[in-house]
């Protein structure tokens, strides 16, 4: 393209059409016929400008690249038009910062809103025009103004938005074509685009939209447009749908009466609601009235028939649909079903003492420890293992999700038909409640609320000889025989207080039937505040079990004791929630005040109850697991120096042993407490005493001489309590058992020898001569046969001792890590790690290009205003000069023309 | 008393030398000079305070002071207000005395104005016996009381009673007399004599000072060098009830209760021993040591060790003085043992004491009580700083773990909970014990040994050369066994053993904290997150044996009746 520029000019000029061969008259004609002639002009000067333009070198700025990187796509800045830019800028501060100059510290003012005004573009005729056509329109218009159907035009500002389009256009062309390239201009579009009256913004995006561009954000106005158009559009169509229903309506209506006549029945009333066809009874009413249509009279025996087969329809919509029944099972698929219950029952209680779950948690927990690292105060290593202190670990034991434990009570019902269920004297199993246990057993807890009640109720079906009766006849006949001396029925207690207002007058004996009737008259299926009430009653019956057994001690009523326990259990199976949180107050209340001393019978029936009630060979358990606690703290810190903590001692180790006969854990007090205390029953003291445990001298509870005639006995209960002469006796007696019983639940663990190697060797002092003479036969002989089983089982444990062999795990792969490798590394990028700082580095970057075009923009405004303010100011001198002058001049014509005067005066004189 | 021919001497002198004074007295002077000695007990307060007002005016009236030391003395136990009354007057009286300079000879003094200085002198000696008799009055108000009267007088005695020549006083007589009586009273209870050294005692440096003064004084003046038992711990209480020691960190002696020091001092005197940091030290450290001296029973011997390491030490100049009493003391045994170890470890460490055998004694610190005993975790605290060289042979090491986790089984649950992850931590650091967890017969040949004869276990416990236990040979089973321990974490823990050790070190301090009372809290305080489970059969009988259950099943019907 080697070409002059003033070829070019040339070219361009032709092109545009403003030089060169004039078109025929034809073509020109048909031209203004298209467009008026005042467009053409337009069209021509805006052709004009732009080849002015694009000719003048200073108009366009390009930033020379030494090198074409391809691939970059358009770099922003590579050509910019900085007088372009300049002026657009100019323009829009004319527009917002000279207005607002303008109006400073004014308040008010007039818009000219006519249409037109403010575009030079028009002509005055074509404005009159325009302006007569939208006032004619809105007069037109004016009429419906509250017509939403009518397709009104929206107004912003008083404005409309298809005026203000127009407005814009004009400047956003331009505008358009120079904001890729300049630089200058990216600087300045936020402002642009800030200050910008909301027309030209629309305009601008539809521009963009027309193009390609992304999805646009909609105004509130077009919003609130398409809203309102949507509403018309429903309510027309409502209208609509009303208007057919109507008309089809109508036509069936008018249809009717055919129907009626070839149905062969009467037509019914017209005049009554027959709006409805759907409403219209199908049978009809006594109520019906002769239609104008006369039909064959029916006799009355017909309508009755019709009235009966309706009838007969109705009830039958009610009915249920058959079902096939439950097949009656075999005898052996009732065992094989029985077994299987079991054993899955038996599976999740291993879970359970394992700790599965439990201990997958933990394993999470410890790792997060780990994780965590060690400064980090809120979770130390040690709550990691669920030691307490501050964060609880969930150590809970989670129930798979497969045993539900509604299940078991479920499942449960079955044995209680076999074995618990009473069946009376007539043989009749009772009927009512075996029917609930088919439904819910079948059902498999479809119905958890019935499940639930089933299952309190199989103790009471238990205790209860014919609970198949209705309640009331059933306490009478249960109770013939105490009827006369017990009311039937009784309020439900709901502390401890009301229990024993309650009992206040009974026999400890009948208490069980109280608490039983109380169970059956406020039975959750009765009433339905009865549920809180139970749950409540509950927890009010262990508190009454423990003061019964603090009140009745030494002499506990073992069989009351015993019915009021498994009430309680039938309970909690019910409620374990609230049976097991008043467990665990009565724990801590032990724990908190008589862990140090004696404990009371009430604590011992409540350490017991937890022994039957809850499942102790779980690896944790909410109640078992305190209740250890208490047991083993009060075993290993008691000074034993009467025998009646001996005795209390002893009946805690048999429990623990009793707590662990399945799962048979070890238990260090259990073992120190029994080995001390045979030791300090020993006739004399043994000079250094073998094992670990920690021993308190004491002569208190010695065995000085066992008499003859002492026959081996059981210890009692009531020996802790009152003990007799000889209970010292009959505790070294079941200690030695206990021995030969732990003996037998931690055969086989890898320390049993250095458990029970002091044993061996405090036996065999206590058959030694020192003290076997004092002992006397009897005591020889069990002696004798514990210290024979205990070390063979120790040379047996010895002969088969291994070293332990704990880490045969796979070697750990020791971590390596690969160098990370950047591919294309460039030093102008930034290769941050970290995402948040990064994102924080881009921010602050971002910030920094914004204060810097802020900056700019605000110096530029500076500079505008101060221009202006210089403008006004020459203009005010210029004018005030010009007044000046004036006045002068006027004042030296006077003078002149006074001094004329004068001289003429003067003259004539 | 003065007799009255002195008497009348000084007043006519006195009235002769201060006529200004005697010019005062005369306007009003006449109706209290006349009660004055006529009363012998006064009936009410006002008579107490006229005779106060009488000495005050007049040196005439000075033998009013006797009556009031006399009411003081004999209506104490009458009637207490009154005697309080009396006390209260006297030590205005006295005060006033002594800032007017009445108690204070001057060399211009004639003979007879010495004669009554030397009386007045003698007459407050008097008045400071009678309050610190006072002391030991049944009545806390009126112990209160005569403290503070005291405290009063310390402070007035400072300011106005300083020698000419001296640049500074304390009345180190007075307070001495003071902390002598606080010492041996048998009636002031804990709480006023806690007060009094928090208020004065620790608060002030002179008092402080003075303090130790008295306190070596008494202690060291005892001519048969014995010291009742009783008094030996007031003391010492008192002693260990000080908590601003002055310490090498101290920066300034600058408190003082009565008057300060000149800060420079005048060229020819040296400073005040008080303002001296390294003397008031030294004077602490020869008090612990006059102390030390005798015979501590065994309680008060463990509190002053526990002080030892925070209080005492710190305030010594030479902490080598204690060495005897400390090694004496490890080779006590026992809880004192325990506590005495801190203390050495201090001194081995810092002041290169050699203690021989000190690893074997630690072995014997090992017993059975240990695990039990209040200090376990200050125990183990001191137990990982001297097991945590790597340069200890292994064979020790070893020891420590077989004998540790022996002890675990019977150790209550917070103490297997540190001795587990201690144990853990020592296994890491010493390779050659991991032997002990984790040993493979070397060739066929001795694992048919083993299968045929068992595994002997070489470790004596007996033994108490920790290096010739032979427990690396030995292995942990009773850890093992512990696995199984019934409450769940502990078993949890102990399981640490057996996974692969890949944390570097369990932090010690984390699991030191744990008892019965702390996990059974725990334990309660969890909430219930879901129901508990509930043993699905009602059994039929709970204490009594169903029919066709055999023997063996049930170890509570076995073993126990329930009638």
């Amino acid at each position: 393209m080697a070409q002059s520029q003033l070829k070019r000019l040339k070219s361009s000029l032709r092109n545009a059409g403003v030089i060169g061969q004039q078109k025929p008259k034809k073509a020109k004609n048909k031209r203004s016929l298209q467009s008026s002639s005042n467009d053409s002009r337009l069209s021509r000067d805006q052709a004009l400008q732009s080849i002015r333009e694009e000719f003048n070198p200073f108009e366009i700025k390009k930033t020379k690249t030494k090198h074409d990187i391809s691939g970059q796509g358009q770099v922003k800045g590579k050509e910019g038009r900085p007088t372009l830019s300049k002026s657009i800028g100019e323009e829009h501060r004319k527009r917002t910062l000279l207005v607002e100059m303008q109006k400073r510290n004014k308040a008010g003012g007039i818009v000219d809103r006519r249409f037109g005004e403010s575009d030079p573009t028009m002509a005055p005729e074509d404005r009159m025009l325009e302006r007569f056509t939208r006032e004619k329109q809105k007069r037109v218009r004016g009429s419906d103004i509250f017509n939403l159907e009518d397709d009104g035009e929206l107004t912003h500002f008083g404005q409309t938005l298809g005026g203000m389009r127009e407005l814009g256009q004009g400047i956003r062309d331009d505008f358009e074509g120079a904001s890729e390239n300049s630089e200058e201009e990216a600087e300045t579009t936020p402002r642009l685009t800030r200050k910008r009256p909301l027309g030209t913004e629309d305009d601008d995006k539809d521009a963009d939209g027309a193009e390609a561009g992304p999805e646009r954000k909609k105004s509130k106005a077009e919003v609130m447009k398409e809203v309102m158009a949507k509403s018309k559009l429903y309510k027309y169509e409502r209208q609509k749908a009303k208007e057919d229903d109507e008309e089809e309506r109508e036509r069936l209506d008018a249809d009717m009466g055919e129907l009626w006549a070839l149905l062969g029945a009467k037509q019914p009333s017209t005049t009554g609601n027959t709006s409805g066809a759907n409403s219209e009874p199908i049978g009809g009413g006594e109520a019906k009235v002769p239609t104008t249509t006369p039909l064959p009279k029916t006799d009355e025996e017909q309508r009755k028939k019709e009235l009966k087969y309706d009838q007969a329809v109705r009830e039958m919509m009610f009915d249920k649909r058959s079902k096939p029944a439950e097949r009656t099972k075999t005898e052996e698929e009732k065992a094989a079903e029985e077994s299987e219950r079991l054993k899955k029952r038996e599976e999740a209680r291993q879970r359970r003492m394992r700790g599965e779950e439990s201990d997958d948690e933990q394993a999470v927990g410890g790792a997060d420890a780990s994780e965590l690292g060690q400064d980090d105060q809120e979770f130390t290593e040690a709550t990691a293992y669920g030691l307490g202190g501050g964060i609880p670990v969930a150590t809970y034991r989670v129930m798979p999700s497969d045993e539900n434990p509604e299940d078991f009570l479920d499942g449960d019902y079955e044995v209680s038909e076999d074995g618990y269920v009473y069946v009376d004297e007539e043989g009749m199993v009772d009927g009512e409640f075996s029917n609930d246990d088919g439904g819910s057993t079948s059902g498999s807890g479809e119905n958890e609320d019935q499940d639930e009640d089933d299952n309190e109720d199989d103790f009471l079906a238990d205790v209860l000889p014919s609970s198949g009766i209705p309640i009331q006849t059933a306490i009478s006949k249960n109770d013939a025989d105490r009827g006369d001396r017990l009311a039937f029925t009784f309020p439900c207690p709901q502390n401890h207080k009301e229990m024993l207002e309650v009992i206040k007058d009974i026999a400890i004996e009948d208490i069980p039937t109280v608490v039983q009737r109380i169970r059956i008259l406020h039975h959750a299926k009765l009433a339905a505040e009865n549920k809180g009430k139970l749950q409540n009653f509950s927890s009010v019956l262990l508190e009454h079990i423990i003061y019964l057994a603090n009140l009745t001690a030494p002499r506990i009523s073992f069989s009351v004791m015993e019915l009021l326990i498994r009430h309680l259990h039938a309970m909690s199976k019910t409620y374990p929630e609230f049976v097991s949180t008043a467990f665990r107050k009565h724990l801590k209340e032990l724990n908190d005040a008589r862990i140090n001393e004696e404990l009371r019978p009430g604590d011992l029936i409540l350490l017991t109850a937890v022994s039957t009630i809850f499942p102790t060979s779980d690896s944790f358990h909410p109640v078992v697991t305190p209740s250890m606690l208490v047991m083993c703290r009060w075993l290993g810190q008691v000074a034993l120096d009467s025998t009646r903590l001996m005795v209390v001692g002893t009946y805690l180790v048999t429990l623990c042993a009793q707590y662990q006969q399945l799962s048979r854990r070890y238990m260090p007090e259990v073992m120190g407490f029994t080995l001390n205390a045979i030791s300090l029953l020993a006739p004399t003291a043994q000079s250094k005493l073998p094992g670990e445990f920690v021993h308190a001298e004491s002569d208190n509870v010695r065995i000085d001489k066992v008499p003859q005639d002492w026959r081996p006995r059981k210890l009692a209960f009531s020996d802790m309590y009152a003990p007799r002469s000889d209970t010292p006796l009959a505790v070294l007696h079941v200690l030695l058992s206990l021995l030969d019983r732990l003996c037998t639940l931690w055969d086989g663990k890898t320390a049993f020898i250095e458990v029970f190697e002091p044993a061996v060797r405090i036996l065999s002092y206590l058959s030694g001569k020192e003290c076997i003479g004092r002992l006397g036969p009897v005591f020889k002989k069990q002696i004798g046969i514990t210290f024979h089983g205990l070390s063979s089982r120790v040379s047996q444990a010895k002969l088969s001792r291994r070293p332990l062999e704990l880490h045969h795990h796979r070697p750990l792969p020791i971590p390596s890590y690969v160098p990370k490798f950047e591919e294309d590394y460039s030093m102008d990028k930034h290769y941050e790690p970290d995402a948040a700082r990064r994102e924080l580095s881009k921010l602050k970057a971002q910030h920094k290009r914004e204060k810097k075009g802020a900056v700019r923009e605000i110096r530029k405004d500076a500079r505008f205003i101060s221009r202006v303010k210089l403008q006004e100011d020459k203009k005010a001198s210029n004018e005030y000069h010009a007044k000046m002058a004036r006045l002068t001049a006027m004042i030296q014509s006077e003078e002149g023309a006074a001094a004329n005067e004068y001289k003429r005066s003067k003259v004539k004189k | 008393m003065p007799s009255t021919a002195a008497l009348s001497k000084k007043r006519k002198l006195s009235a002769a030398s201060k006529d200004s004074k005697s010019k005062k007295v005369t306007k009003k002077s006449k109706a209290p000079s006349s009660k004055a000695i006529t009363k012998k007990t006064p009936a009410s307060q006002e008579d107490i305070l006229e005779l106060e007002d009488a000495i005050v005016e007049s040196p005439k009236h000075y033998n009013n002071i006797v009556t009031l030391l006399g009411h003081f003395a004999d209506l104490l136990d009458v009637h207490p207000q009154l005697a309080i009354t009396a006390a209260v007057s006297l030590c205005r009286t006295f005060c006033r005395l002594m800032a007017k300079g009445r108690l204070i000879r001057s060399k211009e003094d004639s003979e007879e104005e010495a004669v009554i200085v030397a009386w007045l002198k003698d007459r407050y000696k008097d008045y400071v016996v009678e309050l610190c008799r006072c002391l030991d009055h049944e009545e806390g108000a009126i112990q209160n009381t005569a403290m503070t009267l005291l405290m009063r007088l310390v402070k007035d005695e400072g300011l106005h009673q300083k020698p000419e020549g001296d640049d500074y006083y304390f009345p180190n007589g007075t307070f001495g007399k003071i902390v002598q009586a606080v010492v041996s009273v048998k009636n002031l209870d804990e709480e006023a004599k806690a007060e009094w050294v928090e208020k004065y005692v620790d608060a002030y440096d002179d008092v402080r000072f003075s303090f130790f003064l008295g306190m070596k004084h008494f202690l060291d003046d005892r001519t048969d060098q014995t010291i009742p038992p009783e008094l030996l711990e007031n003391a010492v209480n008192l002693l260990l009830q000080l908590k601003n020691l002055p310490t090498a960190d101290t920066e300034e002696i600058e408190t003082f209760y009565a008057v300060s020091p000149p800060s420079k001092p005048s060229r020819k005197s040296k400073p005040p021993a008080l303002l001296l940091l390294s003397a008031h030290r030294k004077l602490v450290q020869e008090t612990w040591c006059s102390i030390l001296r005798y015979p501590l029973p065994q309680a008060l011997c463990k509190s002053v060790l526990i002080a030892a390491e925070r209080r005492i030490v710190p305030s010594f100049i030479k902490p080598q003085l204690l060495m005897d009493f400390l090694t004496a003391c490890y080779d006590h045994g026992g809880t004192i043992s325990l506590l005495a170890l801190n203390g050495l470890f201090h001194l081995i460490s810092t002041k290169n004491l050699d203690y021989p055998n000190f690893f074997t004694k630690l072995y014997a610190l090992l017993d059975r009580n240990v695990f039990h005993v209040k200090y376990r975790s200050r125990f183990f605290r001191l137990l990982d700083t001297f097991l945590a060289s790597t340069h200890l042979p292994a064979t020790l090491v070893a020891s420590f773990i077989k004998r540790m986790s022996r002890l675990c089984l019977a150790a209550p649950p917070g103490a297997i909970v540190v001795v587990v992850p201690f144990v853990y931590n020592l296994f890491k650091r010493h390779r050659a014990t991991t032997y002990m967890m984790h040993r493979i017969p070397v060739d066929a040949e001795e694992a048919a040994e083993w299968a045929e004869t068992g595994y002997q276990d070489p470790f004596d416990a007996e033994e108490t050369d920790p290096l010739q236990t032979g427990a690396i040979e030995s292995c942990v089973w009773e850890l093992e066994t512990l696995m199984s321990h019934w409450h769940p974490n502990v078993a949890t823990l102990c399981r640490i053993i057996k996974e692969q050790f890949t944390k570097e070190r369990y932090q010690l301090e984390d699991f030191l904290d744990h008892s019965y009372g702390s996990m059974f809290d725990t334990e309660v305080n969890r909430e219930l997150k879901k129901a508990p489970v509930v043993e699905p059969d009602v059994p039929k009988k709970i204490f009594e044996r169903l029919e066709g259950e055999v023997e063996g099943q049930n170890p509570l019907l076995d073993l126990w009746s329930f009638q």
